[in-house]
């Protein structure tokens, strides 16, 4: 009996933890800047420990924000409470932020009219001088990015809820360490000459990839928004 | 940006959003928090020392329109699940209240209440046909039990027993053989 409810008391929240971090470490607001960045943190001529580093650094970084926000949330109940009973009109509201965002990642003049020209891969973040600016980096972007996020940071507050016994807390946010980190070790882990032409390649199709993160945006941020009950067309899980 | 003016704008949006969500979060509920046993209360623990009462006059809407009132289930051993339509653990959660209701229908009464406030029993009663589920769904009507256990997750079973106690609270899906014989002992 008591064997049951051990197995769905870690294995539930694991693999929740594995669906939020995986949207975290694909969510089209940190993809593709900051792998981007990381490319051209990284030097061809970089050994693989220096870039294992590096990325630890910045991995280390997003890793701090994305756990500020769940504990700030976890410890002080009443945030806690307004986010589980808020849900629905929480995620209408970063829906619209999301919606906008995309709006002005898809359209340059939107962009220039809003003066908001650095939201864009030619105003990606400059390149650092040490591992300190590296981890300020991973953590002020993935701050900024929060909202796009948002909804899969309130689920892992709800997971994190779940969890009374301390190792299996600890085992669940290494779950959702390990998700948001393999795909930047995995471009640590590729030859410094392969990273470098795919980094060349990636700023030569800046526009395009603007145009196509803008529409993910733009098509995330409406179905958030018609999730909420006023426009009748949720989706029952 | 360079990364100190990033890390920098990122730490205000921090204090901004933060501060907003806590101070709504206050203002929406820290009245009822100080009211509320939740301090006292430990989750899987057999709360009968604390001769906690449900309140008589707590009453929920329920999707097919009616009002039910706590009190007119009294004798009977309920379990509340407090959940919300977009829980996907909640999902999981019904597989094992549905054996449950199967095997322990009739002497245990089976609720299930959503705790966001923005969902309707309109919408209730769209999830009930949706998943096919036999048992009354409906609203946590004035947040009674949100703002009475401090509900931060869901979904989050509450058993009550026949002479209207609180008798346990479980965070996170439950097990069926648990719940069996917990019901079977009260």
């Amino acid at each position: 009996m008591e064997i049951m409810q051990g197995i769905i008391d870690l294995g539930v929240p694991l693999i929740g933890a594995l669906t939020s971090g995986l949207y975290i470490a694909i969510s089209p607001c940190l993809f593709p800047l900051l792998p981007l960045f990381l490319m051209n943190s990284l030097q061809a001529s970089d050994s693989r420990k220096r870039s294992l580093l590096v990325t630890t650094a910045l991995v280390a970084g997003i890793l701090v924000s994305v756990g500020f926000y769940a504990i700030i949330a976890f410890t002080i109940s009443s945030i806690g409470m307004f986010l589980a009973s808020s849900f629905r009109d929480l995620q209408l509201i970063l829906g619209i932020v999301i919606l906008f965002f995309g709006l002005v990642m898809f359209s340059d003049k939107l962009r220039n009219a809003l003066h908001l020209s650095r939201i864009s891969m030619h105003g990606k973040p400059s390149k650092p001088s040490n591992l300190g600016q590296v981890f300020l980096t991973g953590l002020g972007y993935t701050l900024l990015a929060a909202p796009c996020a948002g909804p899969a940071i309130i689920g892992l507050v709800g997971i994190f809820g779940t969890l009374t016994n301390p190792f299996y807390l600890l085992l669940v946010f290494l779950m959702v360490s390990l998700i948001i980190a393999i795909p930047y070790f995995a471009i640590a882990l590729v030859a410094g000459e392969a990273r470098t032409g795919l980094a060349m390649s990636i700023s030569n199709k800046a526009r395009t990839i603007e145009i196509i993160t803008g529409v993910i945006l733009i098509l995330l941020g409406l179905f958030m928004i018609l999730q909420h009950p006023v426009f009748g067309l949720y989706i029952l899980f | 940006m360079e990364s100190e003016k990033m890390a920098v704008a990122g730490v205000i949006l921090v204090v901004v959003v933060v501060g907003l969500t806590l101070g709504i979060s206050v203002l929406a509920f820290q009245e009822h928090v100080n009211e509320s046993p939740s301090t006292e209360i430990t989750a899987d623990t057999d709360l009968l020392e604390l001769s906690l009462q449900v309140p008589s006059d707590w009453e929920f809407a329920i999707s097919d329109g009616s009002t039910l009132a706590i009190s007119d289930l009294s004798g009977k051993v309920i379990l509340v699940d407090l959940m919300a339509t977009w829980c996907t653990y909640c999902a999981t959660q019904n597989s094992i209240l549905e054996s449950i209701h199967n095997t322990l229908g009739g002497p245990l009464v089976i609720l299930s209440l959503t705790i966001d406030r923005s969902e309707t029993v309109a919408m209730m009663e769209d999830y009930k046909t949706d998943k096919g589920l036999p048992w009354d769904h409906g609203v946590d009507t004035g947040a009674s039990f949100t703002n009475y256990f401090s509900i931060t997750s869901v979904p989050t079973l509450v058993l009550i027993d026949g002479n209207g106690y609180f008798r346990y609270i479980h965070v996170g899906v439950w097990s069926e053989a648990v719940i069996t014989d917990l019901v079977t002992s009260l």
